[in-house]
């Protein structure tokens, strides 16, 4: 059984059945074979289980009293927790702790719709409820609001926009949350925003209360146990309509991101993509697609990435394009067609270069998928984790992030790597622009093997990535549990003034740093730079 | 919470999909009781299975933009020898599901039991061990 730090055998016995004195037997996990349970199975140590980080034990409460009790009780013996949501979080550290010797607090149980609005717009949940219970609830009850989700529907509306997760229709996830109820570190409960006064009728309507904002303190951290969230939601769309234009040509890349952007601001589109499909299309980390010329490879495994003389010969030989752009158009089909019609009319008079495509109608639903075909699938990987840093929305910031990137590869040596990744381009690998937003997030996926000698060798790419980009400006939106020390390390203004502000905050609520202690790079006062 | 007609409230998704069997004394009637219950038993494995894995484990074309990754990844394994979806296959044994569904596979993660429960496990174990054999 591994301990928490510091914490003896018999204390931890003694917490362990004062748990299930509060949440019954069957929901304190102990034993090995169901503590494992809770590592993260996609792991960059999966290779490694000595270096992995694993807890203690979970327990499982269904009620929000039972959280308040677990948080006295670990005060009580000073054994840290980790809340997780759903424990779905993979990519980004799963359900494992930041602390090795944690006791999850797994609120998968607690998962209760409490309210759908469809007056106003909103939902209250809490977070044990996960994206596909809710498509199916939204179904059998005819509801025809969506809430904002990312693609694969297991993980849990409020773990997701906790981490400040992507999706559609708010990309950003967090900022459809407008009140969260949340156990703080003393074992009390509070209410954020309008949920604060003695009638909480605009709690979900209205993110403020008076004074400082504190909706944001419980986004990637650990100053309290989330227990409810108030969701906005959004209309559900007749249909969703696309198109594309491309080119063979660079710098026509730029025009496209300048329209786009207009029809962007002007609410025409809905969001956008940009990328380099020829540069792109050598990506190798999905075996289910096809992957772009030889040539390509050889270019981008050069120091200089290649010349647009030369990318732009490729391009017309094996036709594939060079700069391409994408928007999208949901909403009322009248709605639809009268924007896609006025976003045609603007790129030919603005004399936009390149072949304009319209897509196919496509039916909107839920906007998550409930298939988890979109999961990386090399022949032998067992996981994958994520860089993930924002950049701006221009050529000039794509080109330069991902010439970094191709650079630290090749000075690691590392071009299997490098033959991996799709460069330049949407989808995995590249960025994704959404209209609300004035910055792309670069998802670049990093496979974890059983191979123990190349994971580690990843882990060090995956370290200089965040370094070498983070002094660039491009620091990480999200990172996974085993880098959020390095990540965070990149926003050192003025002597890291950042953290140690929140690290202020957390001494003074969470005395004995029970809570989360590490999340997001943030260490309890006895843990720091250990 | 209001409920103003437009506003669903206080929906529990905690309910186990299993509900307790009946018991009864007669014996024909338990015979027949004993072929709804297994009956039922399936019916709710099916549900969990429609819940937590056809996600994964559904049909090679995909649902969405790709194929089912579960299923995809079996293909790749099993080269065809046995069918690709886990609802096609006879060979299956519970220790065979027990062990995938709480441990974990390649490119799969384990189940915990505030996913899955036992109960609900066996259930599933029942619908694809049972069912091609009826």
């Amino acid at each position: 059984m591994k301990l928490p730090p510091g914490v003896s055998e018999e204390a931890f016995r003694r917490a362990l059945q004062d748990f299930a004195n509060v949440v019954g037997q069957d929901w304190v996990f102990h034993k090995d074979e169901d503590v494992v349970r809770y590592n993260d199975a996609f792991s960059p140590f999966v290779a490694e289980p000595e270096l992995q980080r694993v807890a203690s034990a979970a327990v499982a409460p269904t009620q929000v009293d039972q959280i308040q009790q677990i948080v006295r009780i670990a005060n009580q013996y000073k054994i840290p927790l980790y809340a997780v949501s759903t424990g779905r979080n993979l990519g980004y550290g799963g359900s494992a702790p930041n602390l090795s010797g944690s006791v999850v607090v797994d609120l998968k149980r607690m998962n209760r719709i409490i309210e759908v609005n469809t007056r106003e717009g909103y939902m209250i949940v809490e977070p044990g409820v996960s994206f596909i219970e809710l498509q199916r609830y939204f179904e059998e009850h005819k509801i025809d609001f969506v809430p904002s989700a990312p693609g694969p529907g297991w993980g849990s509306p409020i773990g997701n926009a906790l981490d400040r997760g992507g999706g559609l229709p708010y990309s950003d996830n967090f900022s459809a949350v407008k009140g969260l109820e949340v156990v703080l570190a003393n074992g009390e409960v509070m209410r954020t925003g309008r949920g604060a006064l003695q009638d909480p009728k605009l709690w979900p309507l209205y993110k403020y209360g008076l004074g400082p904002d504190l909706l944001g303190l419980f986004s990637q951290s650990n100053f309290g146990i989330v227990t409810k969230a108030c969701f906005w939601l959004e209309p559900k769309s007749d249909l969703s309509r696309g198109f594309s234009i491309s080119s063979f040509n660079d710098a026509d890349l730029d025009p496209m991101i300048d329209a786009l952007n207009y029809l962007a601001n002007q609410d025409v589109i809905n969001g956008f993509e940009i990328g380099s499909p020829l540069r792109s299309s050598t990506g190798s980390n999905d075996v289910r697609t096809e992957y772009g010329p030889a040539e390509a490879k050889e270019l981008l495994r050069r120091r200089d990435g290649g010349t647009t003389a030369e990318w732009e010969a490729l391009a017309r030989k094996v036709n594939i394009p060079l700069a391409s752009a994408a928007g999208n158009v949901r909403g009322p089909r009248p709605i639809v067609q009268a924007k896609l019609e006025y976003a045609l009319e603007y790129l030919k008079s603005a004399n936009v270069p390149g072949t304009v495509q319209l897509g196919m109608e496509m039916p909107t639903s839920f906007p998550i998928s409930i298939d988890f075909g979109a999961l990386t699938l090399k022949r032998s990987n067992l996981g994958h984790y994520y860089f993930s840093p924002i950049l701006k929305k221009t050529r000039e910031d794509l080109f330069a992030i991902n010439d970094t990137i191709r650079n630290v590869f090749i000075d690691a040596g590392d071009y299997e790597m490098l033959d991996e990744v799709a460069f330049y381009g949407a989808g995995s690998g590249g960025p994704i622009g959404v209209t609300k937003e004035k910055h792309m997030v670069l998802l670049m996926e990093f496979l974890v093997f059983g191979d123990a000698e190349k994971n580690r060798r990843r882990r060090e790419l995956y370290q200089r990535l965040v370094k070498a980009c983070g002094e660039k400006g491009w620091g990480e939106y999200r990172a996974p549990v085993v880098f959020q020390d390095e990540a965070q390390a990149q926003f050192s203004f003025n002597d890291n003034v950042c953290r140690r502000f929140i690290e202020t905050l957390y001494d003074a609520a969470d005395p004995n740093g029970i809570l989360s202690p590490g999340r997001a790079g943030i260490w309890p006062k006895h843990l720091r730079g250990a | 919470m209001r409920n103003t007609g437009v506003t669903f409230i206080a929906c529990a998704l905690t309910a186990s999909l299993l509900s307790p069997q009946t018991e009864c004394a007669d014996r024909s009637k338990a015979a027949l009781n004993n072929t709804t219950a297994a009956h039922d038993l399936m019916q709710q494995g099916k549900a969990v299975y429609v819940q937590w894995c056809l996600g994964c484990h559904g049909p090679l074309t995909g649902m969405g933009r790709f194929p089912s990754a579960g299923t995809y990844r079996l293909q790749q394994r099993y080269n065809d020898a046995v069918p690709a979806m886990l609802e096609d296959r006879v060979d299956l044994t519970p220790e065979v599901i027990r062990t995938a569904v709480r441990h974990g596979m390649p490119i799969m993660p384990p189940f915990r039991k505030t996913e899955v429960t036992d109960a609900e496990l066996d259930a599933v174990i029942a619908y694809l061990t049972q069912k091609k054999h009826k």
